[in-house]
């Protein structure tokens, strides 16, 4: 008999404990002596590197008591920015955030998953049944078990079918450590399919930076960076140089602490300290906005392409940019003028067009255009927001332009330089591996990935449940470069079988990414043969897996990284405040069975034949070893000496000469990864491409108006737009399961059940009868959710915005479309690409209804 | 040495980093004498609102984290049953006793501003301690400690008063008569703000005097606009109609009439200003 689980506000209560402290201390007494349960019961501060970034752990009694800051000592010297007659310096800690806080109540939460769990009635072989798949009933087995199923398994999948009917996803964001996290296609889990023979790749498609990757690239280059521009030292820029700083599509104080905390929140009072005009645009108030900005200027999403274009009209109108920049350092203004000025369409692109589209007064563009090109302006505006939304790619390439028109490179004069992805002063000689590199840099061999053949996640559902399917581009996730852009896809490749078995390592990956329901549809059908995952938590899509392995928190094992540094995704770091490498001790004994991420792999490997390979002969300590070796931490420090205090702070240069962002271009007016080298206003690239009509991109950046969006024939049935942006109180979908932070900001029923927020305005909510409170259906043509409605001015009538990847907790998850009462955003959105030029995801917007519910 | 705290609202940005410290530091932990466990699903010990006044497009918020005032005439003293329960302890902080308290909850009752919770696994009430386990250490509170924002002042009470003189920080709800330890600045009050540019450039219009004058008793106000043009006067008068002047040399001055404070956050909106 399995254990029958029993669903509590989305958590499956599968152990049958209670949420609170769940002590480890009495299993940890057992079998060890005398003088080890003295060292247990000693209190220890140990330093971590936790998702909200670097923290001191205090343990006790085998037991973490709480998180504090990390201190920075006084002799660590740190960087000073000089600005307009003050000296800005950052305070002597490590802040993290309300993730590094809640970190203990995290680990032990009771929905820990802490046994190997098998799905009853499933069978190695394909034997079994699958019609309770989403029945969430499962029956414990020891490890070994859980290592016989699924090496087993594997082989026989790969031997059958081949090694292309492996796919193997990485769900981006898990727990912290270069060794050990599960982060990103670089890690240890391909390497260990790779030597399996291969493995389908589960394209992520560059979720939050896809109309940057897809649009920017083509003006300016930056393929390294997935289209922003250099981070390096706009902090100082913007500090000493700007008159006005413009937080674009941005909440820079909740977007900016995924891995860092509130680094960077010091930076933005220096902004107001150095009097400098702040301007926020966005369809909501949000918290930056409130604290940090002196007009907020509430646009409608996705029309941002518009008002940008409206301010670019006013310059040329009113002779206000910089026309020796334009000649110097572009191409192709003229067919940018033409298009702004209604030369080519008919249709001035002026503020009154504008505000329209936008919502907004002509008087509000004027005043932000001539604001705007009376001095130097930074734009703060990254990953995430508009640029996956309608208009994706528009957004970034008018992102460019406007600072391009503006002489971007010249003091204070940049773009996405800081505040998001680094932008404080740092040394650029430092070397350290990250989670994107995994262990690849200390390996003596790395293996490639032999089968060609891959699944991109807009069409994993499709390919999945109706194959084949056809794409074109979006494929390689860190790195793009135009030709990439263009290839084609099809799945599944001549020669190669379709995905049989999925294996899945990290953290919740439905919620995260557009059409719920389809993807769950997916998962449940016996097309997937088996579907095996590891995981910390019991997290309700759990339900859709057939073996499920417990892996451990970055707290409970040994790991070296830097807070916040990918290794490879970020090469320009400057994200904190200090850099600072950790060594990542494990500070308590994994709960339960639960091991780490990479011991998992390495029993798996035994049984396959292939650890010798994976491993290298490496113990945790020899790989964490090498990386150190590899890294610069040698020329300061040992390695035993490392260890022992825990983390190592880089000493600013005393020589340290910062390189504002693309200052080097505004010096040398070439050099750009374009074809001309120069910023390309107009793109023969794009040109080339898809001709001077193509009503999806044009060689200029357009605005253009959504086939589903407000104006659409959709708005009657759906008439508010809804907007999904990432969310405040989870790291994706993680810590959604804490109820410290839930407790926050979910909104409760009679009966206790918590419900995701939605913001809606007090006129859209007064229009349907519904209050502050009260608990809603908000539906749209791909889904129907239920949600709190937060009643408020503080975003734009006409306009709903929630937080994506709340967990997913469908009435019946085996009837599609049921409804969610987790309230998971992405139920609303589209799977549909952004264009056809850019095969990624646009899952900002979608249009949707809203209804009262009775409860 | 006796603490007072002064809390800068218009520095908070809604993180809630301290609420969430709280339960850290509280949580599962003991302090005594200053504190039992705090449980899992017992509120934080200090609490961040946000307060939204205004209509769209113009709209304030009031980030505004709520603990124990630590009261040097705390109704939760006079109303606690037991002799010696609640105290002032040599920080000025007001501590429930966990060992004495018998949950009678009187002082939940008692206290105006809703800060002590009931914790019914142990049966008694607690709060905020100001983290004297801390202070007693020579550290920071839990919360204060967690702050990106540096929203907390602690220090010597003196000193805090002088400081909260300067800023103009006042107590909240200072009807209750508790002489609380803890003063706020940027409260919400009945405010007036507009925003002021030049009626041709339509651009922000700096340091423009603003004269603010009620037909009751209020005193005249005056500010500059700041570096966006923009002014909020508060602690104005609901039954006052008031006069706003604005003046900036090189500009006509503007005067706008009967004006009303029909809501908290009264926005008068883009005030155009023509060239003289």
């Amino acid at each position: 008999m399995g254990i029958k689980t029993k669903d509590y506000n989305g958590f499956l209560d599968l152990l049958g404990e209670v949420a609170g402290v769940c002590s480890t201390t009495d299993s940890l007494m057992k079998g060890i002596t005398p003088k080890e349960i003295e060292e247990i019961k000693k209190e220890k501060t140990f330093v971590a590197c936790t998702l909200g970034g670097a923290a001191s752990i205090r343990v006790k009694n085998g037991r973490v008591i709480n998180t504090e800051p990390l201190t920075v000592p006084e002799d660590v010297r740190h960087f000073k920015i000089e600005a307009r007659g003050k000296t800005f310096e950052p305070p002597r800690k490590y802040l993290t955030d309300m993730v590094g806080h809640s970190y203990r109540r995290w680990v032990y939460d009771a929905s820990r998953l802490r046994y190997p769990l098998k799905r009853v009635g499933w069978e190695p072989g394909g034997k079994g049944k699958y019609d309770n798949r989403g029945d969430a009933e499962f029956v414990r087995i020891s490890w070994d078990e859980a290592f016989d199923i699924v090496s087993e398994e594997i082989r026989r999948v790969r031997d059958t079918y081949g090694p292309s009917a492996l796919c193997f996803q990485d769900t981006f964001h898990t727990t912290w450590g270069t060794i050990h996290g599960m982060g990103t296609e670089y890690t240890i889990a391909p390497r260990f399919f790779n030597l399996l023979g291969g493995f389908t790749e589960y394209v992520p498609g560059t979720c939050s930076w896809a109309g940057w990757v897809s649009g920017a690239t083509f003006m300016y280059g930056y393929w390294w960076t997935n289209g922003t521009s250099e981070g390096t030292d706009g902090l100082a820029d913007t500090l000493q140089n700007s008159r006005m700083v413009v937080y674009w599509a941005l909440d820079a104080t909740k977007s900016t602490r995924m891995y860092i905390g509130h680094e960077s929140e010091v930076w933005r009072h220096w902004v107001q300290e150095a009097g400098i005009k702040t301007v926020s645009i966005s369809p909501e108030l949000h918290d930056t906005a409130v604290t940090h900005c002196d007009k907020w200027v509430s646009v409608y999403p996705g029309t941002d392409v518009a008002l940008a274009a409206a301010l670019m009209h006013t310059w040329i109108t009113e002779g206000t940019y910089d026309k020796e920049y334009v000649k110097t350092h572009t191409v192709g203004f003229e067919k940018l003028r033409d298009y702004l000025l209604g030369d080519e369409d008919g249709i001035p692109k002026s503020a009154e067009w504008a505000s329209k589209i936008c919502g907004i007064s002509t008087d509000s563009i004027l005043n932000l255009a001539r604001e705007w090109a009376a001095g130097p302006v930074s734009i703060n505006c990254q990953v995430a927001a508009a640029n996956r939304g309608w208009n994706g790619h528009e957004f970034t390439r008018m992102m460019v332009a406007l600072q391009t028109l503006q002489g971007l490179g010249k003091p204070g004069v940049n773009l996405t330089s800081w505040g998001q992805v680094g932008g404080a002063p740092f040394d650029k000689n430092i070397r350290m591996p990250g989670y994107a590199t995994g262990i690849n840099p200390a390996a003596k061999k790395m293996y490639p990935n032999p089968v060609p053949q891959k699944l991109h996640t807009l069409d994993f559902a499709e390919g999945i449940l109706n194959p084949p399917v056809k794409w074109r581009g979006g494929t390689t996730g860190a790195v793009y470069w135009d030709e990439e852009f263009f290839r084609e896809y099809s799945y599944p490749m001549k020669g190669y079988s379709e995905v049989k078995l999925s294996f899945r390592c990290g953290s919740g990956h439905f919620q995260s990414y557009s059409n719920v329901n389809k993807r769950a549809e997916a998962f449940l059908s016996p097309n997937l043969e088996a579907t095996i995952a590891t995981t910390l938590f019991m997290e309700p899509l759990m339900r859709c897996f057939d073996v499920i392995m417990p892996a451990c928190t970055d707290l409970e094992r040994n790991d070296i990284s830097m807070p916040c540094t990918g290794g490879l995704y970020i090469p320009y770091s400057g994200n904190c405040n200090h850099q600072m490498s950790i060594y990542q001790e494990k500070c308590i004994e994994p709960l339960g069975q639960s091991m780490p991420d990479m011991d998992i792999f390495f029993n798996l490997g035994k049984r396959l034949g292939i650890y010798e390979a994976l491993a290298e002969g490496n113990s945790e300590d020899d790989w964490i070893r090498k990386l150190f070796e590899v890294s610069s931490l040698p020329e300061h420090i040992s390695y035993d000496e490392f260890k022992e205090k825990g983390v190592y702070f880089f000493d600013m240069p005393e020589d340290y000469e910062p390189t504002p962002p693309l200052s080097w271009f505004y010096r040398d007016a070439t050099g750009l990864c374009t074809p001309s080298g120069k910023i390309e206003l107009y793109s023969q690239v794009l040109a080339d491409r898809y001709g001077e009509d193509n009503p999806e991109i044009a060689p200029i950046p357009k605005y253009r108006e959504p086939g589903d969006g407000r104006n659409s024939p959709v708005a009657k049935e759906y008439p508010l737009i809804g907007f999904f942006c990432h969310p405040k109180f989870r790291i994706h979908s993680m810590m959604e399961n804490v109820t410290w932070i839930r407790k926050l900001h979910k909104i409760s029923d009679k009966h206790g059940f918590e419900y995701e927020p939605v913001w809606i305005s007090a006129e859209d909510a007064k229009a349907r009868n519904i209050k502050h409170g009260d608990i809603v259906r908000v539906y749209s043509d791909k889904g129907q959710i239920l949600a709190g409605a937060y009643v408020t001015e503080r975003i734009k009538p006409g306009t709903i915005r929630m937080y994506y990847g709340s967990h997913w907790i469908p009435d019946d998850p085996k009837v599609p479309g049921s409804v969610d009462k987790g309230g998971s955003a992405n139920i609303l959105t589209t799977n549909e690409p952004m264009s056809c030029h850019a095969h990624l995801h646009r899952i900002e917007h979608r249009m949707v209804q809203i209804r009262k519910e009775e409860i | 040495m006796k603490y007072a705290l002064m809390i800068d609202i218009n520095r908070c940005s809604v993180c809630y980093s301290c609420q969430v410290a709280c339960k850290d530091e509280f949580m599962g932990n003991v302090y005594p004498p200053y504190s039992d466990i705090q449980t899992d699903r017992e509120p934080a010990w200090i609490n961040v609102l946000e307060t939204e006044k205004g209509k769209y497009p113009y709209v304030k918020v009031y980030p505004t984290p709520v603990l124990c005032m630590h009261c040097d005439d705390a109704p939760c003293m006079k109303a606690c049953p037991i002799s010696g329960c609640i105290y002032k302890n040599d920080f000025g902080a007001v501590i429930i006793d966990p060992t004495k308290c018998n949950g009678c909850k009187a002082c939940v009752e008692a206290c105006p501003y809703g800060v002590i919770v009931f914790n019914d696994d142990k049966n008694i009430c607690q709060k905020c301690t100001l983290c004297s386990h801390k202070l007693a250490e020579g550290k920071e509170p839990a919360c204060i400690d967690a702050c990106p924002s540096n929203v907390f002042h602690l220090g010597e009470e003196s000193e805090i008063k002088a400081l909260a003189e300067k800023r103009g920080a006042k107590w909240m709800n200072p009807e209750y008569n508790t002489k609380p330890r803890v003063y706020y600045v940027g409260l919400p009050s009945l405010s007036l703000a507009g925003h002021v540019l030049g009626a041709k450039s339509l651009m922000d219009i700096p340091d423009a005097s603003v004269t603010i004058t009620g037909d009751k008793a209020d005193a005249k106000i005056s500010q500059k606009t700041n570096i966006a043009g923009n002014f909020l006067v508060t602690d104005l008068t609901k039954d006052s109609k008031y006069t706003v002047t604005i003046e900036c040399q090189g500009y006509k001055p503007v005067t706008i009439k009967d004006v009303n404070i029909d809501i908290e956050f009264k926005h008068l909106g883009d005030i155009k200003l023509e060239k003289a």
